[in-house]
């Protein structure tokens, strides 16, 4: 569960034409950014469900830096307004993830900054950018053999030597 | 030999609900009978799993796992790597003595390989190449839905598909969502000689077991049977007392029962290719009636029962009122007499035609044909509205440099607009012939009088056909992309000479992806355009230009802008590697 803190008035401008929220990243940066850009992700709409059935303002404190945030907040503002089918609660998932021009170039980043957005999407429950994530994740590796894998996302190899030495390590490496 | 904690193994990830100490099949024992085995045969198989006599369990491995970012991602977004994994490794059936691709994302590590074992999406797809795939894939997927599929192509060595497999597949028909049984892939033929008596005995076999079972999952059935050898009734699968999810139905090389009426009140997509219709036209119109969701209608090539003008055509009479997409493909003299019966709901959003060739005739009758064609498949009564947008273009597939696609639309034709198909496409695939009988659409169709908007993209649109297509005088916009850009601006001086205008109405002119590397191109272009739109503006009509081109040197930029008369051209460099001018309000 997040924490929510309460925060004064001249923090949060929450009156006004369009409403902000103020969300803190783990680094402690402070970002305030209006409710409808954040609003496909469903964690921050469920948090601002409730902040309505309260009369004092909140700001969200989110478990990743502000330079993941970021990333996030630049996402959900390209999509403002925008319709995919994979954040609307009521459809169908989408059997695969769909190939979007701008997430790939939005996802062009180092292996470890493209897990760190992965596991802030799943927080946020963005699940457009979730699933573009994993596609991209997967475009890492794919045709790759097990070795391959293994150097392109730091894992390492913790089967048994027999295992290792097994029939089964030649078939895809 | 110590033990890794399950806890530190396991570390990072929410939940699995996947014990791989207790997996069913060794993955070693899977690989190695890929790799070292016969893996057709089942025996094989047997003695590969005796002979192992361990699981997973007795292989507990002894290095500590690293802390890689990758293994702290919670289990479900693993699950949506691996089914992506899975999905770009394509549909391709595996070859034999190999595992598929996908495979070696469990061969990573431990974790990996637990939650691949858990992750449905890679097991419920099942290719009959082999008994102990698919005994594996059904084992992992259960209780998933799964989809089977036994397509005999040319990864299949001129084999035929393992009967036995089939079988242990079909014992699974309750849980059995797709299933296709194909022989072969239609782009993928055998590179040797086929067996197919073994094949279509197989496709019998599994019809037979479709009509016996229920198969209550059922949504997509994809049957290939073959006339000659084992001509197979499909009446079994569709009768009347047996519920069915069924909702696509593709057949190929199939015999359409003639003694009895199929019923598939849940089909919503047909697909028939290479298909033997119904003898009579009541047959046809009981069947369809029997099929009231039916949205998306495919039919290629049409086929008769005798090749006689006018006496038993396949689908006659028939009215699809709830379809939403139609395509038919067939010579245009077949086409335009089998479809004569046909029409199409208002609500259509799309109709499509495919004209292949018949060989050489008159072109004012292939004209003929094939307007009266497109114009009988929708309700000519409602017929009154018109498209306000045509394309004439050359197809994308490369494969066929002789094609001509016509296309109409009209974004206000839709369930609730007016009573045409939101988008009417006819492609030709007539040599010699197909760019002039799709320009001749354009008067020949009423519902495309009135057009206002004109694409034109052929390296054979000629000065003549544009001057026909002058004979439509409603065009405001007319956009001309690279090979007809040439032949549009010989049109412009031809009407010049004549005194006359090639498009009266003329309001908005684009020249799009024409390449002008020297001056004598923009020249000549230049000249073209100012005869027409110059006289034009003389005359007080505004006419808006847009060039969007590439490859234009300074110099000859220069000149277009002083040939045009313009102050100021914008440059536009948002497109890398396009200069864009626009905003070109009329020539001064």
């Amino acid at each position: 569960m997040p924490t929510i803190v309460s925060v004064d008035d001249s923090t949060v401008p929450g009156e006004g034409s369009s409403r902000l929220l103020l969300l803190v990243s783990s680094d402690n940066k402070h970002i305030v950014v209006e409710e409808d850009i954040m609003s496909r992700s469903r964690f921050i709409s469920k948090q601002v469900e409730g902040f309505e059935a309260t009369s004092q303002r909140h700001a969200i404190l989110l478990p990743f830096s502000s330079f993941v945030l970021n990333k996030v907040i630049e996402y959900c503002s390209h999509y403002r307004g925008y319709y995919l089918l994979e954040d609307d609660p009521d459809a169908a998932p989408p059997g695969r993830s769909p190939v979007r021009e701008w997430d790939q170039e939005f996802l062009d980043v180092d292996r470890n900054m493209l897990l760190r957005i992965i596991k802030a999407a799943h927080y946020l429950e963005i699940k457009s950018l979730v699933g573009s994530c994993a596609r991209a994740i997967a475009d890492m590796i794919r045709g790759k053999t097990t070795e391959e894998m293994r150097e392109i996302l730091g894992v390492e190899n913790d089967f048994t030597p027999e295992e290792e030495h097994s029939p089964s390590s030649k078939c895809t490496g | 030999m110590a033990r890794r904690s399950t806890r530190s193994r396991r570390g990072g990830f929410v939940s699995s609900g996947f014990d791989p100490t207790t997996s069913a099949f060794p993955l070693d024992l899977l690989t190695q009978v890929f790799q070292d085995q016969d893996f057709l045969s089942e025996d094989c198989v047997e003695a590969g799993a005796k002979d192992k006599g361990e699981t997973t369990h007795d292989r507990v491995p002894q290095t500590p796992q690293s802390d890689a970012p990758v293994l702290r991602l919670p289990f479900e977004i693993m699950n949506q790597i691996f089914a992506n994994v899975k999905m770009l490794a394509g549909t391709t059936p595996p070859r034999r003595r190999q595992p598929p691709n996908f495979l070696a994302v469990t061969q990573v590590c431990y974790s990996w390989r637990s939650i691949a074992y858990s992750c449905k999406d890679l097991w419920t797809d099942i290719h009959l190449q082999s008994y102990m795939w698919t005994r594996i894939s059904l084992d992992r997927s259960n209780p998933y839905p799964v989809t089977v599929r036994c397509v005999h192509d040319e990864y299949s060595d001129g084999k035929p598909p393992n009967s036995a497999a089939m079988a242990l597949a079909l014992r699974e028909l309750p849980r059995i969502r797709d299933l296709a049984l194909e022989k072969w892939h239609p782009y993928k033929r055998p590179r040797g000689p086929i067996n197919t008596s073994a094949v279509d005995t197989l496709v019998a076999d599994a019809i037979r077991l479709l009509t016996a079972r229920s198969a209550p999952l059922l949504q997509e059935l994809s049957l290939d049977t073959s006339l000659s050898t084992h001509p197979v009734s499909l009446a079994g699968i569709f009768q009347d007392d047996v519920p069915s999810a069924l909702c696509f139905l593709k057949l190929r090389n199939c015999q359409i029962p003639s003694s009895s009426v199929l019923f598939a009140p849940t089909l919503t997509r047909l697909h028939l290719y290479d298909c033997v219709a119904w003898p009579t036209d009541e047959h046809v119109r009981e069947t369809f009636s029997r099929m009231p969701r039916l949205q998306n209608v495919l039919v290629t090539p049409v086929k008769f029962r005798r090749p006689v003008v006018g006496i038993d055509l396949t689908l006659n009479h028939v009215h699809l009122s709830e379809a939403r997409n139609v395509a038919f493909v067939g010579d245009v003299f077949h086409l335009a007499i089998g479809m004569r019966g046909i029409s199409v709901s208002c609500g259509c959003d799309r109709l499509e035609v495919t004209f292949l060739p018949l060989g050489p005739g008159p072109f004012q009758r292939y004209a003929s044909w094939a307007a009266s064609t497109i114009q009988r498949l929708f309700t000519p009564a409602e017929a009154d509205a018109s498209y306000e947008t045509v394309a004439i273009v050359q197809a994308e597939d490369n494969s066929a440099p002789q094609t001509a696609v016509f296309q109409a639309s009209n974004p206000r034709c839709n369930s609730g607009g007016p009573g045409l198909p939101a988008t009417l496409q006819a492609t030709f695939r007539l040599a010699g012939q197909s760019i002039d009988i799709a320009c001749s659409l354009l008067h020949a169709l009423p519902s495309a009088r009135g057009v206002r908007t004109l694409r034109a993209c052929h390296p054979d649109l000629t000065v003549p056909l544009w001057v026909s297509i002058r004979a439509n005088g409603d065009l405001e916009t007319v956009i001309a992309e690279r090979a007809a850009v040439r032949s549009l601006v010989k049109a412009f001086d031809h009407a010049a000479r004549e005194g006359d205008f090639l498009f009266p109405q003329l309001r908005h002119l684009y020249i799009v992806d024409v390449v002008l590397g020297s001056l004598g191109d923009a020249d000549n272009m230049c000249r073209g355009l100012v005869s027409e739109l110059g006289r034009m503006h003389e005359r007080g009509e505004m006419c808006k230009l847009t060039l969007v081109t590439c490859d234009v040197v300074e110099d000859v930029f220069v000149q277009m802008q002083q040939m045009l008369g313009v102050d100021q051209m914008e440059r536009d460099d948002g497109d890398p590697g396009k200069s864009v001018w626009s905003r070109i309000e009329s020539l001064p």
